[in-house]
């Protein structure tokens, strides 16, 4: 009886409610806005009655209305983006509603080659970085927003020089010489400049990092692939954004520097005169000038980009317009750079869409030449005067350049044009079938004019005229390549999931140079070349270089209901670089992923674990990046004249016609996990790449009259895991909290020489089998002999220690306390024997000689791994955003320091710390050699005091934004408007001694010298963001 | 390679599956076919190796190519080889190189260690050897060629045995990338015999004796290296009859008085040239030279041993003193710099007697392979040592009285070496920082001798360890440490280090 009362009375309540709900309704109704977190309006959330049928969609304004029921209801807003929520309200309510940004990125869509993919689908090892995150940098440049936002990606800035380079390098660096930056996709096309492109314009990144995934790119991927896509207009009326920053730069950290009263206590040391000379007229010796103080300043940035954005169903537009203005921190340093693009869609019909992706920039800079401002100033002797008492820049000063006068007087302007033009037409071509061919066309010419004057090849005591120099160069580069390519996709039976891809591409660079170079300028006001009075013949030339490629590619998927997922690549590519027979590689792939989460046996861990994938992959990928020209054998001409003939000779670099692909096969293994609807995700990566085939200027017999060949040759091996945590510790309304640390370590090492034979890189490096790359190798500094006997050793290597008599002569070796009566042995290099105020040197091979046979590994110049947190909190109206990057281990060589410390010319000034610490009378005790060349080679290269820890911290940027209230935005007829201070380069943790330890990593065999980098700067910026 | 065309054309209006298969047919088709094609890219500014060789034009641009690498030998290396080791400079500065080649202490890293230069010299002259003859060329005019490449590969070989010993042998170009490149060192007796003098005797032979191009090797400059080899290999015979026939060619002539400079500026105009390097900087770039002896915006590298100044100023009336180096400098100044040190034998030297040192970027030092006051001298040395002392000191007279020096007298040196001392002493003046002096005291038996008190008082002078010349085996260079890199099955010298 009693559970028939309650299932009928149950009943007839529900019945009651829902008649008494229809019949007491009013005929009020609701409306409401609904904006995201930066109070834009939202248009096409779908708006439901809980527990009805009942829904609608908002406008374009983000508003919705709907016919009121009840007493109270609760409403569900949901868009795809965004978390759902929802709302209990009550009659006639004008709703606000702010919906929130989903952290869970699962149902984004993200690029890979010729398509997209559901980023939750993805089988390989894929970064993808937003508009979002590169806004909150004030990034310059496309590396610059990169840097620190994705594991397994290593970026680093070549110096803090206006306009300079970056270093990519994805997964280690496993090539040679063969070219370890990544391939560059921007908008589906190859041979794009990065450095023409603005940012702001950017939509997304994509790193492809593992095989499988860049292997559709097939020869040139093989260092990871960036599919950069720059923005599209977005459904609704157009959107017009202006933003405007502004920022102080300064020198970062100073170094060092000795004073005039140091540089005193140096010549004294020495035993020169010199400075000490008393000579009041002599420009050399009355100066003290802090140099650094001298060539550097605060610079401005100034920054202002406006963009129109829209779409009206059939057309949808992206247009910009950016102007950068950079000055370096050293004087007279300087880099513009004016953008522009159009990116345009239009579908008239649904089987047919064109579109072009139009980009033109313009950038001009003047670069200091880093080796006669920066390199100059700080070895400069303090006391040489910069300017003479009548005001004028003082020349070069007994071999000393003045870097003022070269900072300011040297003129080396780069104007580079930039055009590129990208057109396509897709077609449906029936259902799940789509055709696209596409074009692009790149044109490039940059112009380059250097001009010396007269003054600063003035040397004070020379008795030739001095004459002004110069030269000009122009470049043009023309690049284009056609694709044609299929994509299918369609899904059976609601489960089978399809994907292909099958193209076609060619491809053709072509490049040509005119350079003019002369002496003796007619006039100094006048810069360009005609007016040299004498041209150099023999830096007189012009060269063109030409290369064309040809593909096929495709690509097949299968999905089974979004749980197991398998995908497949392969590439064909033939080179013109390549010999004849060896220029057509093959470049195939297999992935697979199994989202576990879906399977029935995880039904009890649902709860939290939201979605669960792991993935494997294996690739082969290729490079290509050699001289055009490697395969060939040639003679060249122009730099070989003899009595008035142009001499032609064969090319110093042996043509191998049998030069083939470098390869590198790619595992990998990942794992993704979801927990808590997004509030925490972990992505993990395990690879081991192998390339083989190295491209390797291999060095040949100097008597077959050549310097080098380009071979393949060898193999190296990068190991490493990635690691990636994502988190909202706070969801709230008013207060969030986002945070995401990566974590990244490889482990890279060369299987396979030529012959097995090792190889020292510039008498610095050395390459064996079987260890990393960048490993430093030289001589092990133990310290200094405090007096000549201290150049005493037991028969096994014990120091002894010198015990003197009451009149100061030598006396007895003691050895433990004990007087020491036995064999004793003496160190000597090339030399000679070593004495008080040398360099104690490790004897390795225990021959009492110190010579090339006791070099050992001193370290290596890789990080060991590197973390970067980011972080972006909210409160209210408040954002705080900031980033910390963290790379361990790894050592330097500063180059710089020893240039100033090798004692070699008197006109060299070390660092205070070598002055005062050099060794000077018998018995003092210190790690500074005697400061003058004694033929001991005491600071030879490499040696370890000169290697330091690279190790640091940085915090690399952070940003208040302030969003403007609603309210206000009204009154001024805005849609939204924001403004912001930041910083970047703000602090860095590191024991390294010299300007920054940041250091690019260019060359392969080549990496970790500090040669006096152009220093970076700390950056202090404020911005205004406004959309109207 | 037209597959877009291949495929553009399908309109909005869906085609056949059959018709997409067919077109993606047709592209990879294309691909394998016309694609080579497509893919073939010959250089555009320069000439593939097929293209060369051909024509007389390129008999004579190859020829140039060859003198073009002389000039890079001799640029940097012309003071380090022949004189920065002997008495004749020291070192000025600091630089721990320049320390380093004054007390016989250079290493397997210093510059001057290298023959990659004059390998490239030998490989230009083995194309030409290989190539000319497939020339078509008159045949003289072929031959001459052929002779000047003979005679430039002896006369680099001769380089390397008496700087490094033994050495790779290459007779032919290397061409084909299978081919061993890596060559093992063979003895200097067997390069002299199997490869400098057949090489000589070979041009000698060929070469077309009227020609008379002193910027180029004519049969004067053949017969100046076979005396000089001979004179190495203590052949006094063949030494004899070599510059016997130099002389007899009644071509050349001791320049006299203020001409003696003209052999350094304007070598075509002074008969007491045999072979020149041209130089132009314009076309040729810099002569590294200036950087190393004197140029008017550096310091010098190396600087003339106070004790050859002295010898220069032992005669007032030797006209070769200022026009040397500016002596009145050298007088005047109580502690001259080292830029009052500089040599102004290659400069030019203005109306008032003032040297003009160039800048190192515009120097042009129009360096001397041979003259003929050398080979006069050479022949001195053989005549003294084939019992003909007087013969000896005629011609020691002959050149001494060229410029304005009296005569010495035969009877006051009594043994053959005293005699061939004061005919290496002239030639020390001479030819002084005209490469040879090192070479002199090499060949004669008395680097050791003359070097080791040298060596030890400037190590003192430095505070070093005074270990003086050490070993007899330093009179070799070793051999570069990237030249043993490049080519594992080499050896290093004894006792040098890697």
């Amino acid at each position: 009886m009693k559970p028939s009362i309650v299932v009928k009375s149950s009943c007839w309540l529900v019945l009651l409610y829902l008649f008494s709900g229809t019949a007491w309704a009013q005929t009020t109704a609701i409306s409401g806005l609904v904006t995201n977190e930066q109070r834009q309006p939202l248009e096409g959330v779908t708006v439901t009655v809980k527990g009805s049928a009942t829904s609608t969609q908002t406008d374009a304004k983000g508003r919705f209305s709907l016919p009121f029921v009840g007493n109270s209801m609760v409403l569900v807003f949901s868009i795809v983006g965004f978390e759902t929520q929802e709302v209990v309200v009550k009659p006639n309510a004008d709703l606000q509603v702010t919906l929130v940004e989903t952290t869970s990125h699962l149902d984004e869509v993200i690029v890979v080659g010729y398509g997209t993919q559901k980023k939750r689908n993805v089988t390989g090892a894929i970064v993808s970085v937003s508009s979002e995150d590169i806004a909150e940098r004030q990034a310059l440049n496309v590396f610059d927003a990169l840097q620190g936002m994705a594991s397994g990606v290593q970026i680093d800035q070549e110096s803090g020089r206006p306009g300079a380079g970056s270093s990519v390098r994805v997964r280690g660096t496993a090539t040679m010489e063969g070219g370890a930056d990544p391939l560059y996709i921007v908008d589906g096309a190859q041979g794009v400049d990065i450095n023409t492109i603005n940012p702001d314009d950017i939509e997304s990144v994509e790193i492809l990092k593992d095989g499988a995934s860049a292997a559709i790119y097939g020869s040139r991927s093989a260092n990871g692939v960036i599919i950069i896509t720059t923005k599209r207009g977005k459904e609704g009326k157009p959107q017009i954004k202006g933003s405007y920053l502004n920022s102080y730069n300064t020198l970062s950290h100073k170094i060092p520097q000795a004073n005039a009263d140091q540089r005193r206590l140096y010549e004294m040391k020495r035993g020169g005169a010199g400075a000490r000379t008393i000579d009041s007229l002599n420009p050399a010796y009355n100066a003290d000038n802090d140099m650094q103080e001298l060539i550097t300043r605060t610079a401005q940035r100034h920054q202002l980009d406006a963009s129109l954005a829209g779409s009206t169903g059939k057309l949808n537009y992206y247009g910009s317009l950016g102007y950068l203005g950079d000055e370096g921190i050293i004087l007279n340093s300087w880099y513009r750079r004016v953008t522009s693009r159009l990116n345009m869609d239009y579908s008239p019909s649904n089987v047919f869409t064109y579109g072009n992706r139009l980009s033109f920039s313009y950038r001009t800079e003047n670069r200091i030449h880093e080796g006669n401002v920066l390199n100059q100033a700080i070895p400069r002797p303090p006391t040489n005067a910069v300017y003479f008492p009548d005001g004028s820049l003082a020349p070069t000063i007994s071999g000393r350049m003045n870097p003022l006068a070269q900072a300011l007087l040297r003129k080396n302007e780069f104007d580079i044009y930039d055009a590129s033009i990208y057109n396509y037409f897709r077609f449906n071509v029936m259902d799940g079938l789509r055709f696209t061919t596409d074009a692009i066309v790149r044109f490039n010419y940059s112009h380059n004019e250097v001009f010396v004057p007269k003054l600063l090849n003035t040397n004070t005591g020379a008795t030739v005229e001095p004459v002004s120099n110069g030269s000009e160069q122009d470049n043009m580069l023309n690049y284009w390549m056609v694709q044609g390519f299929f994509n299918y996709d369609k899904s059976f039976a609601d489960r089978h999931h399809f994907t292909g891809v099958l193209g076609v591409s060619a491809e053709r660079e072509y490049t040509r140079r005119i350079n003019i170079a002369g002496n003796n300028w007619v006039s100094e006001e006048i810069p360009t070349m005609n007016a040299a009075q004498e041209l150099i013949l023999n830096n007189i030339y012009t060269n063109g270089l030409r290369s064309t490629q040809a593909s096929l590619f495709g690509r097949l998927g299968y999905n089974f209901n979004d749980r197991y997922i398998f995908e497949s690549n392969f590439r064909l590519d033939g080179s013109s670089r390549f010999g004849r027979d060896n220029r057509w590689g093959f470049f195939p792939s297999v992935s697979g992923a199994w989202r576990f989460s879906d399977e029935s046996f995880m039904q009890a861990t649902r709860n939290y674990l939201t979605d669960g994938k792991v993935r494997v992959s294996y690739g082969v990928t290729g490079n290509d990046r050699i001289g055009q020209y490697d395969a060939i054998q040639r003679y060249v001409f122009g730099s070989n004249f003899y009595n008035g003939v142009s001499g032609v000779v064969p090319n110093t670099l042996f043509g191998n016609n049998t030069l083939g692909w470098e390869t590198t096969r790619q595992f990998n293994t990942g794992l993704d996990l979801t927990f808590f609807d997004g509030r925490l995700t972990v992505t993990a990566d395990y690879y081991n790449k192998t390339t083989r085939d190295l491209l390797y200027n291999a060095p040949i017999a100097y008597e077959t009259g050549f310097d080098d060949v380009r071979v393949n040759l060898g193999s190296i091996q990068n190991r490493g895991v990635e690691i990636t945590i994502g988190g909202s510790p706070f969801r709230k309304e008013r207060f969030r909290w986002h945070t995401e640390v990566n974590f990244t370590r490889n482990r890279g090492r060369v299987l396979e020489l030529a012959e097995g034979t090792e190889m020292i890189v510039a008498g610095i490096w050395l390459v064996e089998e079987g260890q990393p790359l960048g490993n430093f190798y030289g001589w092990n500094n133990l310290g200094v002999y405090a007096y000549d006997e201290s150049n005493a050793w037991t028969d096994d290597g014990r120091q002894l220690m010198p015990v003197f008599g009451s009149d100061g002569a030598f006396d007895h070796y003691i050895l433990d306390g004990q007087r020491y009566m036995g064999n004793v042995n003496q160190l000597q290099t090339t030399g000679g024997i070593s004495k008080g105020g040398d360099v104690i040197w490790q004897d390795v091979n225990g021959d009492w000689v110190i010579d090339d046979t006791d070099r050992i590994i001193l370290g290596n110049a890789q990080p060991k791994w590197m973390t970067g947190w980011n972080n972006a909190l909210s409160y209210k109206d408040w954002t705080l955003s900031f980033n910390f990057y963290l790379s361990y281990g790894g050592k330097i060589y500063n180059q710089a320091r020893r240039v100033m410390a090798s004692y070699t010319t008197s006109l060299a000034t070390p660092d205070p710390y070598i002055i005062n610490n050099a060794w000077w009378r018998p018995g003092d005790i210190t790690d500074v050699p005697i400061p003058v060349n004694n033929g001991m080679e005491n600071v030879r290269e490499l040696n370890s005091f000169f290697l330091e820890d690279a190790s640091f911290i940085r915090l690399r940027n952070a940003r208040l934004t302030y969003q403007m209230p609603a309210q206000w935005m009204s009154a001024v007829k805005f849609a939204g408007a924001s403004i912001y201070v930041y910083g970047n380069n703000l602090f860095t943790w590191t024991n390294y001694s010299w300007f920054d330890p940041e250091i690019a990593f260019s060359n392969p065999l080549q990496m970790g010298r500090d040669t006096g980098r152009y220093p970076r700067r700390r950056e202090l910026g404020l911005g205004l963001n406004i959309n109207f | 390679m037209n597959v877009q065309k291949n495929t553009i054309h399908i309109s909005g209006r869906a085609p056949g599956i059959k018709r997409i298969v067919l077109l993606l047919y047709v592209g990879c088709a294309c691909l394998v076919t016309s694609c080579e094609s497509f893919l073939d890219q010959q250089p555009i500014s320069d000439l593939s190796s097929d293209k060369f060789w051909l024509t007389a034009d390129d008999a004579k641009l190859g020829m140039a190519g060859i003198y073009s690498s002389i000039q890079s030998v001799f640029s940097s290396n012309y003071i380090l080889w022949g004189d920065a080791r002997s008495d004749n400079f020291t070192f000025s500065g600091t630089g721990e190189a320049q320390i380093n080649y004054s007390i016989n202490a250079v290493t397997s890293t210093m510059a001057g260690t290298s023959w990659a230069e004059i390998y490239k010299t030998i490989q230009r002259a083995n194309l030409a050897i290989k190539y000319l003859p497939t020339i078509n060329l008159p045949v003289a005019q072929r031959d001459h060629y052929l002779a000047q490449a003979y005679a430039i590969r002896a006369y680099m070989y001769f380089f390397i045995i008496r700087l490094w010993g033994d050495a790779p042998i290459w007779l032919e170009p290397y061409e084909n990338i299978n081919a061993e490149a890596n060559r093992p060192r063979s003895p200097a007796d067997q390069i002299v015999q199997d490869v400098i003098l057949p090489d000589l005797r070979h041009a000698l032979e060929i070469v077309d004796p009227g020609v008379n191009t002193v910027v180029e090797v004519n049969i004067g400059g053949i017969l100046a290296m076979l005396t000089d080899v001979y004179m190495w290999l203590h052949d006094y015979e063949g030494a004899l009859e070599a510059s016997e026939r130099l002389i007899g060619l009644d071509r050349y002539q001791l320049a006299n008085g203020d001409e003696w400079k003209d052999m350094f500026l304007s070598p075509a105009n002074s008969r007491g040239n045999i072979w020149s390097l041209s130089w132009n900087f314009l076309q040729d770039g810099p002569d590294g030279t200036s950087r190393q002896i004197g140029a008017g915006n550096l310091d010098p590298l190396y600087v003339m041993d106070p004790a050859v100044i002295e010898r220069f100023h032992n005669d007032p009336k030797d006209i070769r003193t200022k026009l040397t180096f500016d002596s009145l400098l050298f007088a005047n100044a109580a502690t001259p710099n080292a830029r009052s040190k500089r040599l102004g034998k290659f400069a030019v030297r203005n109306a008032n007697g003032t040297f003009q040192y160039p800048q190192t970027t515009q120097s042009e030092y129009k360096l001397t392979m041979y003259r003929y006051a050398d080979v006069l001298l050479l022949r001195a040395e053989a005549l003294n040592r084939s019992n003909d002392k007087p013969g000896a000191f005629a011609l020691l007279n002959e050149v001494r009285a060229a410029v304005g020096l009296d005569p010495l007298d035969g009877s006051e040196y009594s043994s053959e070496d005293e005699v061939e001392k004061a005919i290496l002493d002239e030639r020390q003046l001479e030819l002084f920082a005209e490469g040879r002096r090192w070479f002199d005291l090499v060949r004669t038996g008395r680097a050791m001798n003359v070097m080791d008190p040298i060596i030890r008082e400037r190590q003192e002078a430095l505070e070093m360890t005074v270990t003086g010349f050490t070993d007899g085996r330093r009179t070799l260079l070793p051999i570069h440490r990237n030249v043993l890199i490049n080519n594992p099955v080499l050896t290093q010298n004894e006792p040098y280090s890697f």
